[in-house]
């Protein structure tokens, strides 16, 4: 409080120019008055800034030098900007007030403005009650790997759903592309939410991204939070009392990374999207960068830009400027032998009918999948009766579904289409250009995802279009690009459908709560901390799971991360099989004794561990039909379908709608089979009741390329073994006092040595299936050797490789001599094994 | 405030250049060297209108490079504390209102913001209104403010405002 005195002669008020509740600022005239009446009269300014509190004098009044006028409130510089008060204009740095009075940065993108906590408060409450009456939640958004995927990498152009910019200059080129379905999330979302954009990328980054995302700024508005106004550069929750003075009680993240929320309950992490291979989030908070998938999953660049090449290769000679995008690559030789085939001569028209094609075959091989209707067919004749016989097309396009569905090696792909291509080389240039990366797997049974479904709407618009002269039609479906055809490699990634359920349900929760506590007059609000909780565990709530050969036998279960995460779900998980109570026994192989337990009784689930893994990633309790450890009789899909997939991942790419490991697995995955291994070697049971090639395989999936047992390894456990068997050899079974370590040794034991006894098969099969495992694992070993090299050293570098170790070189095949070794050793254990079981 | 003022600058130039074209290439530099550049003292230069002379170059010992001191005329803007200027609202937060007058950016903040419009968040864009909705300010407005303070750097001007004036806020 600060009051005012007049400073002048004496002289009498005329008129007065503030009111209460005003602010003044430094010349603002406060009154007039006159000296003498017959005088002008003079007028009175403000030294200082501040509101008028009160006014002591009246019109009229004389007022002599020292008389109190006014009582000014001077500012508190609750808002401060670049250390200028904001209301006041003060220049904070001179003055040294700067401590602390506003400390609090609300709005997203200006770090610079600050407000104090008293505002700040009263800001957020304003904000709380305005969401709770439009019954609104607040989402906080991540981008990279959860809405978007960008790469710096090189990459064709035209690929569908792909954003390219720079950010100012000198910048890289980046290449985004969006999550199928981001639209439709962002829109249903935003009617319940009110979204943030969180990430760690930098401002220009983030912006540009929420530009593609949102161009009309519906969806965030100004609500961004990038790099730049993070307040540690390894968390994000370092904002949240900022942005949230109120608390982040209506408050809910959706992110692919735990760590930099600290493992936040209202967090819903997210399967991380990933669609270009060797990338993995560009902007990952320094050495938190996470590797482990990078080239698991996605396309390759080089892949994908050979594609294109394919698709170019006809149109080389008349179009073929626009090589200037594709990246100068030494693998070119796939694409050069085609565009050796196809004569060189050949024209405009002909890369015309190329890219048309191309367009129409993919989508009748979409069609060859599903139905083939009419439709496809005069497209199709609509195309051939250019190039070439319906027939010799429909045969093609029906190998290339039947190799969708095989997943066949591009190598037997590419003999197949050789024959074709001596009928019709543009056609089967086409065909190549169209069928999607072929390393990719495409499910059979999968659920719709939009690409195939807007194909299919498409098709009519499609067919007009192809009857039309090829001048236009080519033109006209080709969007912006001179004369490209888009790349739409599939991608079957539909996490946001599942995540769009998710936070609906967690809405619906959340004001469910919040309308009962209104009617009991309760002035709280619910908080998001405890229903994302609640929610997430009444996904298994009636769940009891057991877990075998899941779980490594040195951790406990309860650190467990399979226990973590069927705890999070509202699972319960017992140790062992309990008749009537176990629900599910997640097993990682067949044959443990526990699967052996629950198989007598009825009415357990026997199912993967991908159950768990996809349950917890949608929230759901997904179908266990899917997931079953024993595929029902007939339908081998889903052996087929989990053979592919460790196929795949032993080529380094991954499925994208069933990476059930995706989320929260890699880690311990890694141990867990390592655990199997361990299993696999000390008890080969299963192994006795299969065929030897089923066995081989079997083995080859319970093996996980991450993690191979080192020589301490299998030292170690033959050392265990030893003093096991040298310590109590008839000790008993059920002495569950001992380590669960030993428990599963001892069960094994018995296991093993009762079905060697009982006969099932010959006890000289060890030795027959070690030989054939290890002749599986050169061949392997020299799968991955030719691979290995066929990878860039930058790749390999960049996950972290570069040099031979143990356990990286462990991807199926270790050095042989350790292999030998350790097979010795396994060999010599399990012949003691037997030996003092039938002793 | 605008001024229209004398100026010097020191232009450096690459051999390459000398040449017939040689004093083209030197007016060419300032201008691009020169406009839209900000300085504490004389404010933002908008234009130079003419150049009154360009020295004799000096070439530096040891680089070849060349430096012509330029004497020139610009029109300068110099904000300044309780000016009245127009500007336009580029983003309207809880906070306040940023905006832009022409190369200067100026705040306002919520409390100097007549109390009678109030912040609207679920609007879109979001804006400052009255009850009545009689008048709106939301973003790509046009609005009268006066200045209440300056924050001179050696290379940038920020500005806060006020619309607790008379005659100040929307223009229409």
């Amino acid at each position: 409080m600060k009051v005012v005195t007049f400073e002048g002669e004496t002289g009498k008020v005329v008129k007065l120019k503030v009111k209460p509740d005003i602010q003044v600022t430094h010349g603002s005239i406060i009154l007039l008055y006159k000296l003498k009446d017959d005088q002008l009269p003079l007028k009175l300014r403000a030294q200082d800034f501040g509101k008028v509190k009160s006014i002591l004098v009246k019109e009229g009044e004389l007022i002599k030098k020292g008389c109190p006028l006014l009582e000014l409130e001077t500012c508190t510089h609750a808002t401060v900007i670049k250390d200028m008060c904001a209301e006041c204009g003060a220049d904070l740095r001179e003055e040294e007030k700067k401590s602390g009075r506003a400390s609090v940065a609300m709005v997203h993108s200006i770090p610079e403005l600050l407000v104090s906590k008293e505002q700040a408060k009263a800001l957020g409450r304003a904000d709380q009650q305005r969401l709770l009456n439009s019954r609104q939640l607040v989402l906080l958004v991540d981008l990279d790997q959860t809405l978007v995927h960008t790469t710096n990498d090189n990459i064709p152009a035209n690929l569908k759903d792909v954003y390219h910019f720079t950010l100012g200059y000198p910048s890289p080129w980046y290449h985004t592309r969006l999550r199928p379905g981001t639209k439709r999330f962002l829109q249903e979302i935003s009617k319940l939410y009110e979204m943030h954009i969180c990430t760690f990328g930098a401002r220009m980054y983030a912006h540009k991204i929420a530009s593609f995302l949102d161009p009309q700024g519906r969806y965030f508005s100004h609500r961004i939070l990038s790099r730049d106004e993070c307040f540690d550069a390894m968390t994000k929750t370092a904002n949240l009392k900022d942005l949230f003075p109120c608390g982040d009680d209506m408050v809910c993240i959706i992110d692919d990374r735990e760590d930099v929320w600290k493992f936040a309950p209202n967090l819903v992490h997210v399967k991380p999207y990933h669609f270009f291979r060797h990338t993995g989030d560009i902007n990952a908070p320094p050495g938190f960068s996470k590797q482990e998938k990078d080239d698991k999953e996605g396309y390759d660049a080089e892949e994908l830009a050979n594609e294109h090449k394919d698709l170019k290769a006809p149109g080389e000679s008349g179009a073929g400027k626009r090589e200037e995008v594709i990246t100068d690559k030494d693998d070119v030789g796939e694409s050069e032998d085609i565009s050796q085939d196809v004569p060189s001569l050949q024209g405009d028209k002909d890369s015309k009918e190329g890219s048309q094609e191309e367009k129409i075959e993919k989508q009748r091989k979409e069609l060859a999948n599903m139905i083939v209707s009419e439709k496809a067919d005069v497209i199709v004749e609509a195309v051939n009766g250019i190039s070439s016989d319906p027939e010799s097309d429909e045969k093609v396009c029906n190998n290339v579904s039947e190799q969708n569905e095989k997943t066949m090696e591009s190598e037997s792909c590419k003999e197949t289409l050789e024959g074709e291509r001596k009928e019709d080389k543009v056609q089967v240039e086409g065909i190549r250009s169209s069928k999607p990366d072929i390393n990719e797997e495409v499910l059979v049974e999968k659920p719709k995802s939009e690409d195939p479904l807007e194909v299919l709407e498409k098709g009519p618009i499609e067919k007009l279009k192809s009857e039309e002269p090829l001048e236009t039609s080519s033109e006209s479906t080709i969007e912006s690009r001179d004369e490209e055809p888009l790349l739409d490699p599939p991608d079957l990634d539909d996490y946001l459908l599942h995540l769009e359920d998710i936070l609906k349900k967690i809405h619906g929760t959340f004001y469910k709560i919040y309308d009962d506590m209104v009617k009991n007059n309760s002035q709280s609000i619910p908080n998001l901390k405890t229903i994302v909780p609640h929610v997430r565990k009444s996904v298994l709530r009636d769940v009891s799971i057991v877990f075998s050969g899941v779980v490594p036998t040195k951790v406990p279960l309860s650190r467990s991360k399979p226990f973590a995460i069927a705890k999070q779900l509202g699972a319960e998980v017992k140790d062992r099989v309990i008749p009537g109570e176990t629900t599910h026994v997640v097993a990682a192989k067949a044959g443990t004794v526990k699967v052996r337990e629950a198989q007598k009784l009825t009415g357990i689930h026997l199912v993967t561990p991908d159950w768990l893994w996809c349950s917890g990633e949608r929230w759901e309790h997904v179908d266990e039909r899917l997931f079953l450890l024993f595929p029902e009789n007939g339908t081998k899909k889903h052996k087929k379908r989990k053979q592919k997939d460790k196929e795949d991942k032993d080529e380094g790419e991954e499925t994208m709608k069933e990476d059930d490991q995706g989320v929260d697995c890699p880690d311990f995955l890694g141990d867990c089979s390592s655990e199997e291994d361990r299993e696999e070697a000390a008890t080969p049971r299963e192994s006795q009741e299969k065929p030897g090639a089923q066995r081989d395989q079997e083995f080859k999936e319970s093996l996980h390329p991450m993690m191979f047992m080192g020589m301490t390894d299998v030292q170690e456990m033959s050392k265990e073994v030893d003093s096991e068997l040298t310590d109590d050899e008839d000790e008993n079974d059920d002495d569950a006092s001992r380590g669960g370590r030993k428990r599963v040794l001892e069960d094994d034991n018995s296991e093993s040595s009762s079905s060697s006894l009982s006969g099932d098969s010959p006890h000289g099969w060890k030795k027959d299936g070690t030989v054939k495992r290890r002749r599986i694992d050169q061949e392997d070993e020299e799968e991955e050797q030719k691979e290995e090299e066929e990878e860039m050293p930058s790749t390999k570098f960049r996950r972290g490789e570069g040099y031979p170790s143990d356990v990286s070189c462990g991807e199926e095949g270790s050095s042989s001599e350790d292999d030998t070794q350790k097979w010795a050793s396994l060999e010599e254990w399990l012949t003691q094994e037997t030996s003092s079981s039938q002793s | 405030m605008f001024y229209h003022i004398s100026l010097e600058h020191e232009i450096m130039l690459h051999p390459r250049y000398f040449g017939p074209q040689l004093m083209d290439t030197v007016k060419q530099k300032l201008f691009t060297e020169v406009e839209g550049t900000c300085t504490g003292k004389h404010g933002f230069v908008i234009a130079v209108t003419t150049i009154d002379n360009i020295g004799a170059g000096l070439i530096q010992p040891g680089r070849g490079f060349v430096v012509y001191p330029v004497k020139y005329k610009a029109i300068v803007f110099r904000p300044f504390k309780g000016e009245v200027l127009d500007a336009v609202v580029t983003q309207v937060n809880k906070v306040g209102l940023f905006t832009e007058i022409g190369p200067l950016s100026c705040f306002i903040s919520r409390h100097s913001i007549p109390a009678d419009m109030q912040f609207d968040q679920s609007s879109n864009p979001p804006c400052y209104k009255t009850q009545d909705e009689d008048m709106v300010i939301q973003q790509d407005d046009e609005i009268r403010l006066k200045i209440v303070g300056t924050r001179v750097d050696a290379t940038d001007i920020f500005a806060i405002g006020t619309l607790m004036d008379d005659y100040l806020g929307l223009v229409s």
